[in-house]
């Protein structure tokens, strides 16, 4: 289809009828400022292809022009080669009309519209245009671009989609279903969702029947578990309780009984022989026993007489050797004694002999005392006198310094205040007026102060106003300069003068140098005491009492040795006599140790003599005591002989006893054997001991087995396997049967998915094909994505995806555009060529990207008619194509 | 000298049917103690006196005493006829086992004889049994040996009574238990009664299978009967007479599906049976192809059907669907003729699983298309 004219009247802002006319079949520009009316020149070519003339619907009542009118809308359209005028009025004079140009063909009203639907059918299926009117989708949406809606991508809707794809299959002559294949699909969908959860799951939903059929399979296939558990140990117990009933028969009949009886019975038996003949052994034992002990008494018996015969002769024989003993050791005592007092006179002797000479060295002795306190008294007394001497001293020498008033602090108290006064003096007299006297000759001595002449050249310093009187002639008044300072010195200087003058009169000195002559004189004295001091310290240390005390003590003792000769003793006699007395003592001492040798030597000699005495005295009182026990000498043979006797009687019975103990005990069974038997008893009873307990056991085994089997059987709840099993077998066939219809609706799921997916590829394909040629002017090699409905949803450059929703609004406007011409292009391909029209496109695009968009509608010219509708003079002067210019229109 | 008995055996009472709703499961149940009575009848017709019945008397040891009680009761109700139980692998003689229940509970039964302990017994004037009872489950040796030695007077007819499979017949019973073919030779029995193998079936001149008297599973081994059986000497050949004692038949049939007319022969074999239809039980190995249409309206016809019979069962693991040219009309172009197309491919491939898988999603797809299409029509 290619449109040639478009004529209104009484539309919009036209106040009068215009026109576009003579559009070619190419590249159609139309430039005009804004509000010229573009857009409303695009929404009449759509109103009028859409709707149809008897439409009130609102697109139609918005083409009215403010004033009001009926609006008449006229396009020449070429369809098939054929020019056709079609022609509808809308609203107040509505009316429609459809005529080849030629005047071959004439359609009005409702047949111009039925024809108009017949002309544009094909082209209508694949553009998204119905032609009912009911519509409210765009008619030529996907070629047909109003103002700003090149900003969005172009998404076919569902129709359109579904035609763009019928038309894109009828192309490949695989014409696939549309509305039955959707609801078979969901159909598919559907069941799936019951049986898996949905795609891509396989999770039965819950209350579902596979999911029901599950449960139930794995609660009866617990139950069979269980009742297969329940059932084999039901079997172990039938088991159980017929092997436990034939142990009992096999175990516990009566002529196994009565062999268990006779086994114990037989090892009594033998266990009974055998305590038998053990019990005379130990009887026999018994008896031999006891004839020992009787032989053995009397044996003992005649051996104690025979003893004690002999122990009392054995006595005699002592007795007479110690009487021998006792009579050696009294002769030794007394010759002991003997040497005792020998050795007792010469001890006393020699101390005599030491006595003496301990007498005389003790006399020397004495005498050299006295001697030695005598000269330390004369001593003494020398000293004593020097100390008193001293002490008179150092008490005069005390008095005398005690009167004198000049001490050191005072003098140097007079010192510091004369130095003061001196000073003070100084400092007035330099600020006192200096009055020199000089006579002119002849005049000596007229000049007087205060009677007294002044020398020639004397100089006076007054301080104090003064009066010079000169003898006949007048007087001279000196007063020195007044002020405080001065005064103050003054007052100073006075204070310290009476100070000084007072500090002389308490030493009782007139001057300073007098005091500082008494002041030596005191030190003079003051060294004295010193020196009388330090004498009686360095005499009396402990002061002159302490040494009286001495003198006294000494006086006393002196007064002891009143009886000697005084004179010095001879020198060498004390060590003399100092010598005479050791050795004195040496012999006394050698005398001393003789005697106790001698009192050692008599002690032992009695002691023996006490001890043999002792021994003879007991060997006596043992002599009695077997005398006693065995009598009289006559009789003690008569008792031999009668104990001898019956030893024999003795010895003859245990032998007897033994011969008896022997019989006895070879009757007596063997240890081993004796073991043996033991043993043989101990077996049997266990054997009938542990029947009876095996007894019990399986008689409650077998009781409380066949009360187990018997409960199991009257409950009722004996599990039927052979239901379970089939019940079991039933319901695993029935989910396998979900499970085989699961697989095959996903099988079926998957097939529609894949055959719909490769549809899809099919018609996409050849409409990115399409659009690649436009594509390169402005992005080179990149290419686009189409999404399921067809719709563009990236650029692809260098391999990389760039969603359209994050690219520039440029190149988005820009990517819109070009997949309308891709549209186009594809239809114009295939017979269906439709004009592209362009509402004031290209609003974002930058020099650069505006001539490759003029380049590709100029391609895109070739293969279609293109209309451009802009208010860009400017940026459209470059762009080669035919100019349409909005003419006044003369209704014809 | 001449004897007759009933031979019968496998009654296994007590038995439970778990693959089927509980009522109807009962009624099987039910129809085992009722084939007692029948046995009885057909006895009484023939003449005989005496039944003996070759093992597995009852289904389990474990039953409770009420199941034991009504059937000692049927049978000491039938106080003119003498019943002989052996027992078999499901109710072996073990000591304190059921047997000895059946002793407490029945008492002194004057016309139910167990023979739980091997051993000849005079069951009439110069007629002895020799039952070798099962002791357990399986047994070691042939339980039948120490028939060869067994002393019974001069000139005694001698039965034997026994439970397992025979030697060198292949495996044909339950038990795991062994018994020469020949022992009727070896013994001098005049006839050996045997149970195990619930058809009826002769496997020597003296020795033959009873089979159950009222079948329990889908088996082409002619249960159902019991053998009236008539000794004229020791030495004569037995005559032998099967008599019908089943109140349910249980069958099965292979049926080949190359369309949908074909499982029409099984419902004129159905309709056939008229009332005793009710008491069919029909196990159908559905086998072929058909149409997706066709197998959809399979379906229904076996409903159908099912609803003429006790029960009706179908295995379809042989039953293969292929879409004809109308299935594909009806499934039409497109997405969905893509489809299905792709499944048919599949459904060719030679995976049994992912045959089936295809096939099963392509009546579903057959299913939603037509569904859609009447979605879309109405």
């Amino acid at each position: 289809m290619k449109l040639r004219a478009l004529r209104l009247k009484e539309v919009g802002p036209f106040s009068a009828p215009v026109a576009i006319e003579g559009l070619s079949d190419g590249l159609n520009i139309l430039v005009g400022p804004n509000e010229l009316g573009k857009s409303t020149l695009v929404r009449a070519l759509r109103t009028l292809v859409e709707s149809l003339h008897t439409s009130q619907a609102e697109a139609v009542r918005a083409l009215r022009p403010y004033a009001g009118g009926a609006p008449l809308i006229e396009a020449d359209l070429e369809i098939d080669g054929r020019l056709w005028r079609l022609r509808k009025r809308y609203l107040a004079d509505r009316s429609a009309t459809l005529a080849t140009t030629d005047g071959g063909e004439i359609y009005r009203g409702a047949d111009a519209e039925e024809h108009l639907k017949r002309l544009l059918a094909p082209l209508l299926a694949v553009t998204g245009l119905k032609g009912t009117g009911k519509s409210a989708g765009p008619a030529f949406g996907l070629v047909w671009v109003g103002q700003r809606e090149s900003l969005d991508a172009p998404i076919p809707h569902d129709e359109t989609v579904g035609r763009l794809q019928a038309f894109v299959q009828s192309q490949v002559e695989d014409v696939l279903g549309g509305d039955r294949a959707r609801a078979v699909r969901a159909l598919v969908e559907g069941d799936l969702k019951k049986l898996t959860g949905g795609r891509g799951a396989d999770k039965p939903p819950a209350g579902s029947r596979r999911e029901r059929a599950i449960k139930d399979l794995a609660a009866a296939e617990l139950a069979l578990a269980a009742a297969q558990a329940q059932a084999e140990a039901e079997r172990q117990e039938i088991e159980r309780l017929a092997t436990c009933i034939a142990q009992r028969e096999a175990l516990f009949s009566p002529e196994r009984r009565g062999e268990l009886e006779a086994a114990v019975e037989v090892a009594e038996q033998g266990l009974a022989v055998a305590q038998a003949a053990e019990q005379q052994e130990a009887a026999a034992a018994a008896r031999l026993e006891a004839e020992s002990l009787k032989r053995d008494a009397a044996r003992k018996a005649l051996e104690y007489l025979e003893r004690d015969m002999a122990d009392l002769a054995k006595r005699h024989t002592q007795a007479a050797a110690l009487d021998g003993e006792i009579g050696r050791l009294d002769e030794a005592a007394t010759a002991a004694r003997v040497q005792i007092e020998t050795a007792s006179e010469a001890h006393e002797a020699q101390r005599r002999r030491l006595d003496e000479g301990r007498a005389h060295r003790d006399a020397h002795a004495r005498l050299v005392q006295a001697h030695a306190v005598r000269t330390r008294q004369q001593a003494l007394e020398h000293r004593l006198g020097l100390v008193r001497q001293a002490g008179q001293e150092q008490a005069r020498l005390d008095a005398a310094l005690a009167a004198l008033p000049v001490t050191a602090e005072r003098v140097e108290r007079a010192r510091s205040l004369a130095g003061a006064l001196a000073v003070s003096e100084g400092r007035l007299s330099a600020a006192a007026p200096r009055v020199t006297v000089t006579y002119v000759p002849g005049a000596g001595g007229r000049i007087n102060l205060a009677g007294r002449p002044l020398d020639d050249g004397e100089e006076l310093r007054p301080d104090t106003p003064i009066r010079l009187e000169i003898l006949g002639v007048g007087t001279i008044s000196v007063a020195p300069g007044g002020g405080s300072d001065l005064a103050d010195l003054r007052h100073t200087r006075d204070g310290e003068r009476k100070a000084l003058d007072d500090m002389l009169a308490r030493m009782t000195v007139t001057s300073l140098g007098e005091a500082q002559a008494r002041l030596d004189a005191r030190r003079d004295m003051e060294g004295e005491r010193e020196r009388a001091r330090a004498t009686v310290a360095a005499l009396a240390p402990q002061g002159l009492e302490a040494l009286e005390a001495e003198h006294a003590a000494l006086t006393a003792e002196v007064s002891q040795f009143a009886g000697l000769a005084p004179g010095e003793p001879a020198s060498g006699s004390a060590d003399v006599l100092e010598a005479a007395v050791t050795a004195a003592e040496r012999d006394l001492a050698s005398r001393q140790a003789a005697c106790e040798r001698a009192r050692e030597g008599v002690r032992a000699a009695e002691a023996a003599l006490n001890g043999a005495r002792e021994q003879r005295q007991r060997v006596g009182e043992e002599i009695l005591q077997l005398e006693a026990r065995l009598g009289a000498p006559e009789a003690r043979q008569a008792r031999v002989a009668e104990l001898t006797k019956a030893l024999a009687d003795q010895v003859a019975a245990h032998a007897a006893a033994e011969r008896e103990h022997r019989a006895v005990r070879s009757q007596v069974i063997d240890a081993a054997r004796r073991r043996e038997i033991e043993a043989e008893h101990a077996r049997a009873r266990a054997a009938r001991q542990g029947a009876d307990g095996r007894l019990k056991e399986l008689e409650r085994e077998i009781n409380q087995l066949e009360g187990a089997l018997g409960n199991r059987r009257e409950s009722g709840r004996r599990a039927d396997l052979e239901a379970l099993t089939q019940s079991v077998r039933t319901l695993a066939a029935q989910v396998a049967g979900f499970a085989q219809e699961a697989a095959a609706l996903d099988l079926l799921r998957r097939t529609f998915e894949a055959v719909e997916r490769e549809s899809r590829d099919r018609y996409l394909t050849p409409i990115i094909a399409s659009a690649r040629p436009y594509l390169t002017h402005i992005f080179g090699d990149g290419t686009l994505e189409l999404g399921a409905a067809a719709e563009a949803t990236a650029l692809v450059r260098e391999g990389r995806a760039e969603p359209l929703d994050v690219v520039s609004m440029g190149t988005r406007e820009q990517i819109s555009i070009l997949v309308r011409l891709g549209y186009a292009r594809y239809l114009a391909e295939h017979g269906h060529a439709a004009p592209v029209v362009l509402d004031d496109p290209l609003v974002y695009a930058d020099d650069r990207r505006i001539a490759g968009m003029f380049a590709a509608l100029a391609e895109a010219a070739r293969q279609h008619q293109v209309l451009v509708l802009t208010c860009r003079e400017r940026a459209f002067a470059d762009i080669a194509g035919h100019r349409l210019a909005l003419t006044p229109w003369t209704e014809g | 000298m001449a004897f007759t008995f009933v031979h019968t055996a496998d009654w296994q009472i007590g038995k439970t049917f778990g693959g089927f709703p509980e009522d109807k499961a009962a009624i099987l149940k039910r129809a085992r103690l009722d084939a007692v009575a029948r046995i009885a009848a057909q006895a009484r017709t023939k003449g005989a006196a005496h039944v003996l019945v070759a093992g597995d008397i009852f289904d389990a040891e474990t039953l409770p005493d009420q199941t034991l009680r009504e059937a000692l009761s049927i049978m000491r109700k039938c106080a003119d006829l003498t019943w002989h139980l052996l027992p078999g692998n499901h109710d072996p003689a073990r000591p304190g086992g059921l047997w000895q229940r059946v002793r407490a509970l029945g008492g002194p039964l004057a016309n139910v004889r167990a023979h739980d302990t091997q051993g000849a017994t005079e069951i009439a004037p110069g007629v002895h049994l020799l039952a070798a009872p099962l002791t357990s489950r399986a047994a070691s040796g042939d339980p039948t040996a120490w028939m060869d030695s067994a002393a019974t007077p001069e000139g005694a007819l001698r039965i034997g009574l026994a439970h397992g499979s025979v030697q060198g017949f292949g495996s044909l019973g339950e038990a795991a238990v062994q018994i020469a073919q020949d022992r009727p030779e070896r013994a001098g029995l005049a006839y050996l009664a045997l149970g195990d193998w619930h058809g009826a079936r002769q496997i020597g001149p003296r020795v033959w299978y009873s089979g159950t008297p009222e079948p329990d599973r889908y088996v082409r081994n002619e249960p159902g009967h019991a053998l009236v059986v008539r000794l004229a000497s020791p030495s004569a050949a037995p005559e032998v007479e099967r008599v019908a004692t089943a109140e349910f038949h249980w069958s099965q049939r292979a049926v080949q599906l190359d369309s949908l007319a074909d499982i029409e022969a099984v419902a004129v074999e159905v309709a056939a049976l008229g009332a005793a239809s009710r008491s069919h039980l029909l196990a159908l190995e559905l086998a072929g192809q058909l149409s997706l249409a066709e197998h959809s309206a399979l379906e229904a016809r076996l409903e159908a059907l099912a609803a003429e019979l006790f029960w009706l069962e179908h295995d379809a693991a042989d039953l293969h669907v292929a879409a004809d040219g109308a299935d594909q009309a009806m499934i039409g172009g497109g997405v969905i003729g893509e489809v299905a197309a792709r499944l048919r491919a599949v459904a060719a491939a030679d995976d049994a699983q992912a045959r089936a898988v295809a096939e099963l999603a392509l009546r579903k797809l057959y299913g939603y298309a037509r569904q859609a299409g009447e979605g879309r029509r109405s």
